[in-house]
């Protein structure tokens, strides 16, 4: 019973956060980077992750997918635990840190979810639009970051695929304990890795025949219009910037 | 091998927006050396077919018997004897095909099911024979291959370990008419030669006809109808549930309303016979 909880998928229902702009979403994400690097406040931290859980209730994308996410990253959190008690930091300065990344992954998972391909390409090449003055090749630049975002979903998909196949000629996965499950994982990855780049490629070619041309600016995509809903979120996001300015005392 | 299919229903993304539920309280059975044909459109429920008889997905309410071996969302003791005794040809053969090459996508099943290792060569070759291509191709790259020659291979690399069921997706999607003849002839040789059971999972009534014993219809995941070939000569029935009659059907019916005695067949040859002796 596969699902689409893999990060860097799209998960296509209707919600208000699906329906918001892919531009705005991306300045988000810029305003959204600032205090998460330069704020250490842990109250900021609190009130933005809440403000992130509002959203994802928002998506109308399952929690247990997001929770998924972080279950799956145990033990990432459990070195960083270790890391932080061996640099000796207070309590609160781990928590923060803890938050940061949680709401780092939430925050990502949340834009991911809720934008579909053509929308993320559309809503970075547009974002990054301002660099074009210095005659950066943009549709490049964001194929390529599209095409690492999907790299991670199209990696699971197939790897599923080829599980399945092997499965049905002898090489069981599906009924095998932990140690045949790493064994028949590390006998299929290569084969895995393999497809997914050829899938990428695929991938990649498919949007340039759909007239993506990486040398050239790319013609408009008929998007959601910015409405009410993207100003109030980048305002909560304006917001947040000022508390940091307010903490390190700039003003 | 009977198979059996108890109260089965099948979910997908149980608990989330989109949960879609593909088989209702099922339930069948599939006697062992028939041809038997699952028909129904794309959300019937007939896709995931395969997957629960091979053990790969589990049902969420019920159980599927398949010999001595049982599918009820329980691990499954020894599972490749299972598998090696049902072959499923899937839909789209890149969902299949995982190797590099024609070699090693065919002899992987030996491999792990370690069947006849010594033979692995001579088995390639007859695998590929008998889907109608030549042993050039063992050493050429899945990826260099056309959509009917991957179809072909994913039939040989299930046929290469000699299993006592064969479950063929949607085999004739993308298929020349001539390709088509060629498997009928396939279907009817491993059933009358080798004995095999074959279940055969399609929309295409135009081939279902020309091949199957056994007729079960489903209709958004329900099993609505079940018999044997006959029931196909039921035009209203299968519009009703999104089918399309088979032409050779269409043409008897359009004949009997016109008065002309025509008796059903799925014998085009036998059918010119008829049309010949009514004409006389």
């Amino acid at each position: 019973m596969q699902s689409n909880k893999y990060f860097g998928s799209f998960y296509p229902v209707e919600s208000s956060i699906h329906k918001l702009n892919p531009i705005m979403k991306f300045i988000c994400l810029f305003l959204f980077i600032i205090p998460m690097i330069g704020s250490m406040s842990l109250k900021l931290h609190i009130v933005i992750l809440f403000f992130i859980f509002m959203l994802i209730y928002s998506s109308n994308v399952p929690l247990k997918f997001y929770l998924d996410m972080l279950y799956g990253l145990r033990y990432i959190y459990i070195i960083i635990l270790f890391s932080l008690a061996s640099k000796g930091l207070s309590l609160e300065e781990a928590l923060v840190i803890l938050i940061k990344f949680t709401s780092i992954i939430e925050y990502l998972a949340l834009i991911f979810y809720t934008t579909s391909p053509s929308e993320l390409k559309y809503g970075i090449e547009k974002t990054l639009s301002p660099f074009n003055l210095f005659n950066f090749n943009l549709g490049k630049v964001s194929n390529t970051i599209v095409s690492i975002i999907r790299f991670f979903p199209l990696l699971f998909t197939t790897e599923y695929n080829v599980l399945k196949s092997a499965s049905e000629r002898g090489l069981d996965y599906f009924h095998s304990d932990i140690i045949a499950r790493i064994n028949v994982l590390i006998s299929s990855f290569k084969n895995t890795l393999r497809l997914t780049l050829e899938k990428i490629k695929k991938e990649s070619f498919a949007s340039e025949l759909r007239m993506y041309k990486i040398t050239k600016f790319r013609t408009n995509l008929r998007t959601n219009p910015i409405g009410f809903l993207d100003l109030l979120i980048t305002a909560v996001h304006i917001v947040f910037i000022a508390s940091y300015v307010i903490e390190v005392g700039i003003i | 091998m009977d198979i059996s299919f108890n109260n089965v229903t099948y979910k997908e993304n149980i608990g989330t927006p989109l949960e879609l539920t593909h088989l209702k309280n099922f339930s069948c059975k599939i006697n062992s050396g028939e041809i038997t044909t699952f028909l129904g459109d794309s959300l019937s429920g007939i896709k995931v077919i395969g997957n629960l008889i091979n053990a790969i997905d589990f049902p969420y309410i019920g159980t599927i018997k398949i010999g001595k071996f049982q599918n009820d969302g329980k691990k499954i003791k020894n599972v490749n004897t299972l598998r090696m005794n049902v072959g499923h040809v899937k839909k789209n053969p890149n969902d299949m095909l995982f190797n590099k090459t024609v070699r090693g996508e065919l002899s992987f099943g030996l491999t792990y099911f370690k069947y006849k290792l010594n033979k692995k060569d001579i088995r390639c070759t007859e695998a590929l024979k008998l889907v109608g291509l030549t042993e050039d191709y063992l050493d050429r790259k899945i990826n260099s291959l056309s959509l009917t020659e991957k179809k072909k291979i994913a039939l040989a690399s299930i046929l290469i370990f000699n299993p006592k069921v064969i479950i063929l997706e949607e085999p004739t999607i993308g298929v020349s008419s001539k390709e088509k003849e060629e498997l009928k002839k396939l279907i009817k040789l491993l059933k009358e030669k080798y004995k095999k059971t074959v279940i055969i999972l399609t929309k295409d009534t135009d081939f279902a006809y020309a091949v199957a014993e056994k007729v079960h219809i489903l209709y958004k995941g329900t099993l609505v109808s079940s018999g044997t070939r006959d029931l196909m000569n039921d035009e209203t029935l299968l519009n009703t549930y999104g089918l399309k009659a088979p032409e050779i059907v269409k043409f008897i019916s359009l004949a009997q309303k016109k008065n002309i005695n025509l008796s059903y067949t799925n014998n085009i040859l036998d059918l010119i016979k008829e049309v010949y002796r009514n004409a006389k």
